[in-house]
């Protein structure tokens, strides 16, 4: 009895010590987070600005034309555009693709990634490297080889152009094999010996012990698929079919660029990255709980 | 009908990642493969698919007598490598202090991520403004006595540093959600154990987390490297490889080639030596992951 | 078995998540397919054109669709309009499409380079016939100068404005200083003005001058150059040998080093470029009192975004002396050309010539002025201004901007390695402009690289 009192009382001094280095230390990061925010914070302060305002030097953070009128002018508010841009549209598209892209690529890279990892296959390692090679050619060279064999599939100007490559993602079976790599043999080993089948294991054990990365991967391919400039570029011909990023290069005149709508229209855009990365940190806690169950 | 446990493992481990492969070898590894192709011809796009002349090593000979292409290989490197290291061992150090000793985990690692999830538009316009005469790193060197400033950007010797800054700032916060993920995996009872014993927290660092954490280590390691290789857009947002070719970049140069000079057989051609040169350095280190990678 | 079922369900779960996509892929299409209903463009019997131009819909091309839709609706074409960027991603959006088939019918290239680099790669139609068939006089109504941009003697577009470029001037800085708008001036009388035109320090220093270098560090000052040496400057007699040491062009670089680094009244190519400045930023915030091109004129006009009072003047680039000025600093532009692999080619080539000689009009207003002869000058002049006739001096934009009898413009009819000639010259031109090399090193240095460039293309 009396060592585990010595033993809480010893603890309760190391605890406050703890906290005071942790705070410290929560500032300090802090404090290199903040610098990271500067670009949004600018970025919002811009989408509020006039055009003559926005390029001004120092940066002024409040704008002396306070208007919200970037923001009626990108969604075609009130008729105030000088044209429609087809935002609102764009927005549904860019949302249909990147989440189809994200539970599709999820899908396809856990099982790749588990197969990888954890099931001893014939020439696996040789694939694998395969897989990896397949990313070291810049995509400026296959753009237009890709896009020769979309034009000869017909898919030119539909946006299986961006789904069908979209939903396979070599980075993420990379991720996730790596991930997998990390889990302890016998997780598998004692399911195995309980009779359960590849199908199983994976399902059972290995999809609910990945969650945490299968959630970073589904805020990477979100992003990625969000952001995809070059090839939706090239890919979809028609204003029905662009995406954000796409649609971005409305707001660029002939010799000028509106930085205050394409700042005001890429406000707008990052609401779903938001919720898409607070519901992935959910995962996070999930995650380390699942863990700590069974551990 | 019965089978072997290793025909059954084959299987099992093929159809897990049939629906990967068949992606990838359409719209990756075909693409690729034309790519090589073109390399050994003059192709130029515009003048149709096939229409080509065949011009032998020509490509992979010219390249070496060309002044773009040999400071946009050694920019390269120089950025991929400064990058790569600094990346990662500020995004580890940073994940395991966020995970072990802060308050308001979600919100610093939000912000820590917000560079990556900002329109690149917006960062590399503020680091613009960041680097411009009244920025304060112009600031901070008068402060610190200097009467003539570096010009940054518009500096020969500083502007690769100052995008090289600008990036590792950057691509923090996609390392350090990487490693949180994987964090979360690992097993808690060791480090218990660790406790136990009395291993301190630089100890725990560096006798656990890290060797655990290696296999995360490995696909951050590739991955930073492969896209630092292919590193494109700030240079063309923030330099346009100016001035002169002293931040130019191989991507960057492969995009002029084959879109503004119309030379795709060339682009290609240099496209292939990069890919040689992250295939070594990759095929190093996946001999090297056997030694300092632990699963 | 299980193996077996185990096969199943993947491949249950691959065609699930490829059909998802593809029932997507189809909605957009269905969806596309009936946004065209609602508009009523499709109707049984109608060609609708695809029509691709770098000009954002509302400075232009939407006055000409909605024109040319009214006019041709009872004979069965309407034009729908799609706007590319041009800039490097644009044309190459802009190519692929025209590579892939039969999306685009129609289609601007700005700048005879692109063009012919389309028309040898067989995207664009060859419109000799077609001008024989229905009499269509091009070189009468439109100049001699269009042969420039013939291919094998054969024209494969329509050069539909006439693109002179001018210096901007902010009029009330001029009429402050008692200065009289030029509209002839040598290199020395330009350099005075700029400096009686700075003052101030600082944030509140006011330039002569605004050269917008960090845009193009070479195309815009050698429009001054070219005003002696023609369109041809890049190249020497033959285009077998670049032209870079030639002296009216380390001249005129010259001019462009003083006025940054030597006299103060201009900014420095480093502030251009680490600053980020623009012409919107310096011309019209009051900033510099003159700036290169008149291509900001829509911006001129937008007083919302870029508030403003000062009336904007023209005036032509400064000469080496007195005497120099062997050309009228000018080009053709906006090539319209038929996709040679459109469905309805007839219908285009109706659409080709109702623009080139009328549609164009529409066009004035966002700042291009049409080439062909028949258009009507005041008209033309009217749209230019409209809205904003209280800031534009047109008594000086009116000589320097119309097509003016016989002149003799900058044509450029030599666009070997053009590209590549350019970059070589912009870096040589960045080294010199700040400082790195002297001007002969530099322009040395440019015609040494230059001239190899040439070799291997040969």
């Amino acid at each position: 009895m009396e060592t585990v009192v010595k033993k809480n009382y010893h603890r309760n001094t190391q605890k406050y010590k703890k906290t005071l280095v942790k705070i410290l230390i929560t500032i300090i990061v802090a404090i290199v987070g903040f610098t990271m925010i500067i670009p949004f914070l600018w970025m919002l302060s811009a989408s509020f600005k006039i055009s003559a305002e926005v390029m001004e030097l120092p940066i002024r953070w409040i704008p002396k034309h306070f208007t919200p009128n970037n923001y009626k002018a990108v969604w075609n508010i009130g008729k105030s555009a000088a044209r429609d841009y087809h935002f609102g549209l764009s927005y549904f598209n860019s949302l249909k693709i990147a989440f189809i892209n994200l539970f599709g690529a999820v899908l396809t890279s856990t099982m790749a990634g588990y197969a990888f990892a954890k099931i001893n296959f014939k020439g696996r390692n040789i694939l694998f490297l395969g897989y990896l090679a397949t990313m070291m050619i810049p995509q400026q060279v296959t753009l237009i080889p890709k896009f020769v064999m979309f034009s000869k599939l017909n898919l030119i100007g539909t946006h299986l152009t961006l789904i069908l490559p979209g939903i396979i993602t070599v980075t993420g079976t990379f991720l996730m094999r790596q991930y997998f790599m990390q889990i302890p043999e016998e997780l598998k080993e004692s399911a195995y010996i309980d009779g359960a089948n590849e199908f199983q294991i994976w399902a059972r054990i290995m999809v609910p012990v990945a969650k945490p990365s299968m959630a970073s991967l589904a805020m990477i391919v979100f992003l990625w698929n969000w952001n995809n400039y070059q090839e939706a570029l090239v890919f979809l011909a028609d204003w029905r079919l662009y995406t954000i990023p796409v649609s971005l290069t409305n707001f660029i005149e002939e010799t000028s660029t509106q930085y205050n709508l394409i700042m005001a229209a890429s406000a707008s855009a990052l609401i779903p990255v938001f919720v898409v990365f607070l519901a992935g940190q959910k995962f996070f806690v999930k995650g380390l709980m699942a863990g700590a169950v069974k551990g | 009908m019965k089978l072997s446990r290793k025909a059954k493992r084959n299987m099992a481990g093929y159809t897990f990642i049939l629906p990967n492969l068949i992606g990838v070898i359409l719209f990756t590894f075909i693409p690729i493969v034309y790519s090589l192709i073109i390399s050994f011809t003059n192709w130029d796009f515009t003048k149709g698919f096939g229409n080509w002349n065949w011009v032998g090593f020509k490509n992979f000979v010219d390249i070496w007598s060309d002044k773009w292409f040999v400071d946009s290989l050694k920019n390269t490197i120089v950025f991929a490598v400064v990058v790569v290291v600094f990346t990662l061992i500020i995004a580890l150090v940073l994940a395991v202090v966020i995970d072990r000793f802060c308050y308001a985990k979600t919100p610093i690692r939000l912000a820590l991520f917000m560079p990556y999830i900002s329109n690149v538009v917006a960062v590399a316009i503020v680091w613009v403004m960041m680097y411009s005469s009244w920025g304060p790193f112009t600031q901070m060197v008068k402060k610190l006595g200097v009467d003539n400033p570096p010009q940054w950007l518009g500096d020969y010797k500083w502007s690769l540093p100052s995008v090289i800054i600008m990036t590792i700032w950057g691509g923090i916060g996609y390392a350090v959600m990487i490693y949180t993920s994987a964090i979360q995996g690992l097993p808690r009872d060791v480090y218990e154990a660790a406790e136990v014993d009395g291993a301190g927290e630089i100890r725990k660092f560096f006798a656990l987390t890290v060797p655990f954490l290696s296999p995360t280590t490995f696909f951050l390691v590739v991955t930073t490297l492969i896209s630092s290789f292919q590193v494109f857009a700030p240079i063309q947002l923030m330099t346009r490889g100016g001035p002169g070719s002293s931040s130019s970049v191989l991507v960057y140069y492969i995009y002029q080639s084959a879109f503004s000079f119309y030379k795709m057989g060339y682009a290609s051609a240099m496209s292939w030596i990069l890919f040689i040169l992250l295939f070594i350095v990759t095929m190093i280190q996946w001999k090297q992951q056997k030694k300092w990678v632990s699963y | 078995m299980k193996r077996k079922l185990l096969a199943m369900i993947m491949a249950a779960v691959m065609c699930a998540t490829m059909l998802t996509g593809c029932g997507q892929g189809d909605d957009a299409q269905k969806q596309a397919s009936v946004t065209e209903d609602n508009n009523g463009k499709k109707s049984e019997g109608t060609v609708t054109l695809r029509f691709w131009g770098g000009v954002p819909q509302e400075s232009g091309p939407q006055d000409v669709v909605d024109h040319f839709n009214e006019a041709f609706k009872d004979k069965g074409i309407q034009v729908e309009y799609e706007r590319y960027v041009n800039d490097d991603q644009g044309n190459l959006k802009l190519e692929t499409s025209l590579l892939a088939g039969n999306d685009i019918d129609v289609y601007i290239s700005y700048g005879a380079y692109k063009m012919l680099k389309r028309a040898g790669g067989g995207m664009a139609l060859d419109l000799s016939e077609f001008m024989e068939k229905d009499g269509f006089d091009y070189e009468g109504m439109f100049g001699s100068s269009v042969t420039s941009e013939y291919l094998d003697g054969k024209p494969y577009s329509i050069a539909t404005v006439l693109t002179k470029g001018t210096l901007l001037l902010n009029k009330d800085m001029f009429d402050a200083a008692g200065i009289p708008i030029p509209t002839e001036w040598t290199f020395e009388e330009f350099r005075d003005v700029c400096k009686k035109l700075t003052h101030g320090e600082g944030q509140d220093k006011v330039y002569g001058m605004f050269w917008n270098t960090q845009q193009n560090v070479t195309e815009y000052w050698l429009y001054l150059a070219k005003q002696t040496l023609g369109g041809d400057l890049y190249y020497k007699e033959g285009g077998l040998e670049t032209d870079f040491d030639n002296d009216v062009i380390k001249k005129t670089a010259e001019l462009i080093y003083n006025t940054m680094n030597v006299d103060g009244t201009a900014p420095t190519h480093v502030d251009s470029v680490t600053e980020k400045l623009t012409q919107e930023g310096m011309f019209l915030s009051g900033r510099s009192a003159m700036t290169v091109g008149n291509w900001t004129i829509r911006s001129v006009k937008n007083t919302e975004e870029y508030p403003h009072d000062f009336v904007t003047a023209y005036a032509p680039y400064p000469v080496i002396e007195k005497g120099e000025r062997n050309y009228t600093y000018g080009g053709l532009g906006d090539e319209i050309s038929i996709n040679p692999k459109s469905e309805h080619i007839d219908a285009a080539w109706e659409f080709v010539k109702w623009y080139a000689t009328e549609g164009v009009t529409y066009m004035a207003g966002g700042g291009r002025i049409g080439l062909c002869n028949t258009l009507d000058k005041d008209i033309l002049a009217a749209a230019f201004s409209e809205g904003a006739e209280k800031l534009i001096d047109m008594d000086s934009a009116k000589p320097l901007i119309f097509p003016v009898e016989n002149e003799k413009l900058t044509l450029s009819t030599i666009t070997t390695e053009l590209p590549m000639l350019e970059k070589i010259l912009a870096e040589e031109t960045e080294a010199y402009l700040t400082g790195a090399k002297d001007l002969d090193a530099a322009f040395a240095d440019a015609k040494r690289r230059g001239d190899d460039a040439l070799a291997s293309a040969q």
